[in-house]
């Protein structure tokens, strides 16, 4: 029924963050964004970003209890996972939300999740089919 | 982080076996699957819609627990696998055996198992999150929601 020869390793290096390709599954970077959403202060500036587009690092910690330097860290967290991505504009940095790695992050999600359901429900059918307790 | 969970009617021995048995997966798991069942041990995949896969036996605890590791052939291991985890409880219900079958998967960073296990400590489902930010960023509001 099963057999191991014959499969080819070919070594594929992929672009960790930026241009992922389309569709692909990218793990590694999936991960990256889960992890940096884990926090709930990352989520709360990931929230003023989807409400206002584009903001910079002052603006983004207004009202919050931490220091610039704490804030400048989240963002740093966000930027290296991809979920936000930082621009210059002349003497400050502007942070916007970057919606590729976390539509990656979705898309990962739904189609790993399809197949399970697809799966299970042939594991479902299989065990049924079969005479039971023996 | 998908999670699903369901509940069979066979007792956890059968299901089991179900899972771990190669000529039982050919019935089921849409690709043909070869291991080495104990931690360590090699795995391979192949055919079906998800292309061949190369993995990683890293717990096996019959009847109870069952967690792999797998990628796609060709990806270095290193770059990014997912981790899947097959937990069985057996349920002591007067209407027969039956067993609760809980399915995760999860991306699994890179880096040694003990980096990965404290980075995987800090899952929960994020769904919810992704898709508000997936729909805020693409402005595809309420579009390919599930």
């Amino acid at each position: 029924v099963v057999g191991v020869g014959g499969h080819h390793r070919s070594r594929r290096r992929r672009t960790p963050l930026s241009a992922p390709p389309a569709g692909g599954g990218e793990p590694a970077t999936v991960d990256a964004v889960f992890a940096a959403l884990a926090d709930s202060t990352r989520r709360q500036l990931v929230d003023r970003l989807a409400a206002s587009g584009e903001l910079n690092a002052t603006q983004l910690g207004a009202g919050m209890p931490m220091t610039r330097q704490a804030v400048a860290k989240h963002l740093a967290a966000l930027e290296a996972a991809g979920v936000v991505s930082a621009e210059r504009q002349g003497r400050e940095v502007r942070y916007r939300l970057d919606g590729e790695a976390v539509a990656q992050a979705a898309a990962w999600l739904r189609d790993v999740g399809t197949r399970w359901d697809r799966r299970l429900a042939a594991l479902r059918r299989h065990l049924g089919d079969r005479p039971s307790g023996g | 982080v998908v999670e699903r969970e369901l509940v069979l009617p066979v007792p956890a021995e059968e299901l089991w076996q179900a899972l771990t048995d190669p000529g039982a997966l050919g019935s089921w798991f849409g690709t043909s699957v070869s291991w080495d069942l104990r931690p360590g041990g090699a795995a391979h995949f192949e055919g079906g819609e998800d292309g061949d896969r190369d993995g990683l036996i890293e717990e096996v605890e019959p009847a109870r627990r069952l967690r792999f590791r797998w990628w796609p052939v060709g990806d270095d291991a290193a770059e990014g696998t997912s981790q899947v985890t097959y937990e069985l409880v057996p349920l002591d219900d007067d209407g027969g055996p039956g067993t609760r079958l809980v399915v995760t998967e999860r991306p699994a960073p890179a880096g040694p198992p003990a980096a990965s296990a404290s980075a995987t400590a800090r899952w929960t489902t994020w769904d919810g999150v992704l898709w508000s930010v997936w729909a805020a960023t693409t402005g595809a509001v309420g579009a390919g929601r599930r």
